[in-house]
């Protein structure tokens, strides 16, 4: 647990303190000449300048806390780095993620100034939209690989990485992680926590929290998409797994950070329609039923011998 | 010999015409005003309260004047009596009127509010100025204060809703009202020119243009041409700058950080140009009576055009990207919808009636300028929605520079300022006023001047009349469209504190 936690800080750190550099270098600003040398002591000046503004916590954003690190304790970080190793761990690990996107939009509309009722749901209605080519896209993994637990999902790829047998899942399970992503807010503030109009609203130790959660988000869905379709901690020829599991990780958020400055805020149904209705959506129904007719092939039929 | 008289008396086919229809007033209404005369290229209607219902219905309805835009209400004191300045445009007949009414100073506020119910009757966009409920607004299910929407920190907004749709949205403007004849009090007019640009502070040369031309045409003073072509230029290269400066907006709330960046570094090049040739960026103190304040020297020039080239690269570049993605086209078709009615219904003008449709720009019909000896084309839209807004001001940058190109070519040797001495001059009592095309419209100034001093000075903005038409766009948009609409509307704070 102890080396969970760790690893986690030390990515929340590396985190602050890259995402700080590469976003100021993206746009074009001073910032990142302004840090300098001090931006080593970046993350802790911004996380004490937050907490200074106010200590007020609700429950809402206790669970949020509570959340953000109790769903670290099924996910394995490598073949010995996991807290409770059960057979349906993925199960655990979404339904803990999914609890936790609800806490996030349920403790923004409660703090939210205006009376619209409708907002709320449509935030509901777009965040978990987003979610199910997300589901379908890991429905067709566990098909696939006939296990729950993530850990023989890993196990299974020592030959081929997912990502060549599920090329369209890996693509729409990193479409749409990068939207609910987007929507949380990777750099900016998303449309999610903060709304239409409140964006220059919050600090604290309750925004403190959110914003934690979100990073924890943020490293959940990529390490999930590692362990998922990019073989997780396996070796590649001479390289040790861990080291390839860390770089693949950098790699993906270095990735979803460049793609965050060039696309537009989603916070319109006609969007939402256009990305997720008739691409995701479609796509990932296509890749879920080739996978089915696959396994009821293989496994039912025995017409497939592989 | 006879050329020359008639265009000292009448330097102007308008001028013409506005006497004509000064005539037909003054014919017409009568009994019903106290007097009429030509203020400018405007007319200027003294009427009393009481026949103001009387003249509204015959300036509305008569197809000698046919007045169908409402433009501006403002109040303005001179000689301790309190004023009501109304602004009223002809878009068939093509002039504006000015209908000047004196209020009484025991009951100000019931008389202003009467006038205004009159004013609504005949037009709808006068209900912005009618009185609004503070217990009512207080009450809406959105009250966005300022400073919550990106770059629009000059007014507070309450909006009623019905799911997510708007169902009312009302602006106040409490907040921008910081300048009153305070401001001006005792100021020479060449102080006023350094002060004026804050007036329009993102496009700060038009102003000073505005107010120089109105005194030079008060002195019926011939400038240069060298002089007019060195201010067609700056008011290019702030046009340019302008736009710029609007879409990085645009993508600031689309939340679209590379273009927002490389569209703020494009528009720091042509401050630079700007800056090379003013001395200063936002507030350039540049225009005087009579000419410009310095020369432009031939290695300025050859900056200017070899940074154009650049400048049309990248904007190009920066089109492409916006254009390009689905996801901005998706934002910004069919949201914000401005029709040709409403567009000249509340005097909308510059590159938002034009978005609308209608082919009108100032620059093509006003003869002060020298814009007749360049060849240019007016860009318009057809829908009205923000996409038209966003294309029609890409259309103008490429315009402008093209302009900024043949003026650089054409510009004359000589003079640049014909010198006259301000501070002895004194003029005779009397009102005027003048209008120029700045980047967001028709900007407008009306003064008031006795000998020396100054005794109103009134600006009317384009920007207000988009802000009192946006109340009406934004019925039936949805609440995430709000900033998105206010900010292709390319509203100036400038203009707006001056109400």
């Amino acid at each position: 647990m102890f080396y969970i936690l760790l690893l986690l800080v030390v990515n929340l750190y590396i985190y602050e303190y890259f995402g700080n550099k590469i976003a100021a270098r993206m746009e074009l600003r001073r910032g990142y000449r302004m840090t300098g040398m001090a931006g080593i002591g970046f993350p802790v000046i911004r996380l004490v300048n937050n907490l200074s503004s106010g200590s007020r916590v609700n429950v809402w954003t206790f669970f949020i806390f509570m959340l953000s690190f109790v769903m670290w304790g099924v996910v394995p970080l490598s073949s010995n780095l996991v807290l409770v190793d059960k057979d349906y761990s993925l199960l655990i690990a979404i339904v803990f993620y999914v609890a936790l996107l609800i806490m996030l939009v349920i403790n923004s509309s409660r703090s939210c100034y205006t009376r619209v009722f409708s907002e709320d749901c449509k935030k509901i209605f777009i965040l978990l939209s987003f979610l199910a080519p997300l589901l379908l896209s890991i429905l067709s993994i566990v098909l696939l690989n006939k296990t729950l637990s993530l850990k023989d999902i890993v196990d299974s790829q020592h030959k081929y990485w997912n990502v060549m047998l599920q090329p369209l899942g890996f693509l729409v399970f990193s479409a749409s992680a990068f939207f609910q992503i987007k929507l949380l807010g990777i750099v900016r503030k998303g449309y999610i926590t903060t709304g239409s109009y409140r964006g220059k609203e919050g600090r604290g130790l309750g925004k403190t929290i959110e914003r934690l959660s979100i990073y924890m988000i943020l490293f959940f869905l990529i390490i999930i998409l590692n362990l998922l379709y990019l073989g997780g901690w396996q070796n590649l020829f001479i390289i040790r797994g861990e080291v390839m599991l860390a770089f693949k990780f950098y790699f993906i958020f270095i990735i979803f950070l460049l793609m965050d400055k060039i696309t537009g805020r989603i916070d319109s149904y006609k969007i939402m329609l256009r990305i997720n209705w008739k691409f995701l959506i479609p796509v990932s129904l296509v890749n879920f039923i080739i996978t089915l007719g696959f396994f009821v092939a293989r496994d039912v039929y025995g017409l497939i011998l592989i | 010999m006879f050329g020359d008289i008639y265009n000292k008396i009448y330097p102007s086919t308008k001028t013409v015409f506005v006497e004509e229809v000064r005539r037909n007033v003054d014919f017409v209404l009568k009994d019903k005003i106290n007097s009429v005369s030509k203020s400018g290229s405007d007319l200027l209607i003294d009427v009393s309260q009481g026949n103001i219902s009387g003249v509204l219905k015959e300036l509305k309805e008569n197809p000698e004047f046919k007045i169908d835009s409402f433009k501006s209400v403002n109040t303005c004191r001179s000689d301790d009596k309190n004023f009501l300045i109304i602004n009223l445009s002809s878009t068939i007949r093509d002039f504006s009127v000015l209908l000047k009414i004196e209020v009484s100073e025991r009951e100000r506020e019931k008389n202003y509010f009467e006038i205004i119910d009159i004013l609504q009757s005949f037009y709808e966009a006068a209900g912005f100025y009618q009185y609004r409920d503070k217990d009512f607004l207080n009450n809406a299910d959105i009250n966005i204060p300022p400073g919550i929407l990106d770059g629009l920190d000059f007014f507070d907004m309450d909006v009623y809703a019905e799911d997510d749709v708007i169902k009312e949205a009302y602006i106040n403007l409490d907040i921008g009202r910081v300048v009153n004849r305070h401001y001006f009090k005792g100021m020479k007019i060449f102080n006023l020119i350094a002060y004026i640009s804050r007036f329009d502070w993102k496009a700060g040369i038009f102003p000073e243009i505005c107010l120089c031309r109105a005194f030079e045409e008060l002195l019926r003073l011939e400038v240069p041409e060298k002089a007019q072509y060195i201010r067609m230029l700056l008011g290019e290269l702030y046009r340019i700058s302008n736009h710029i400066y609007f879409i990085s907006n645009l993508c600031n709330v689309l939340n679209y950080d590379v273009l927002y960046s490389i569209a703020l570094l494009e528009r720091e090049r042509v401050l630079r140009l700007i800056e090379t040739i003013t001395g200063s960026r936002v507030v350039p103190n540049y225009i005087r009576v009579g000419g410009v304040k310095e020369d432009i020297s031939a290695e300025v020039l050859n900056k200017i055009k070899r940074s154009i080239l650049v400048i049309l690269r990248n904007v190009r570049k920066i089109e492409k990207m916006m254009m390009n993605d689905f996801m901005v086209i998706e934002r910004l078709k069919d949201v914000g919808i401005i029709s040709r009615g409403e567009a000249l219904e509340y005097g909308l003008s510059g590159p938002n009636l034009r978005a609308s449709g209608i082919r009108f720009d100032l620059r093509k019909d006003k003869e002060s300028f020298y814009y007749r000896d360049l060849s240019f084309s007016i860009p318009a839209g057809k829908k009205g929605d923000c996409l038209d807004r966003v294309a029609v001001r890409f259309a103008e940058i490429y315009q402008s520079l093209r302009l900024v190109n043949q003026i650089i070519d054409k510009l004359p040797h000589g003079d640049y300022i014909k010198k006259i001495n301000l501070t002895n001059i004194e003029f005779q009592h009397g009102t005027f006023s003048y209008d120029v095309e700045c980047p967001h419209g028709l900007f407008k100034i009306y003064m008031e001047v006795d000998r020396k001093e100054i005794k109103s000075l009134i600006v009317m903005g384009p920007s207000l009349n988009s802000l009192i038409l946006s109340e009406k766009v934004l019925r039936g948009s949805r609440i995430e469209d709000i900033n998105l609409i206010l900010t292709s509307m390319d509203i100036s704070p400038g203009e707006i504190m001056s109400i």
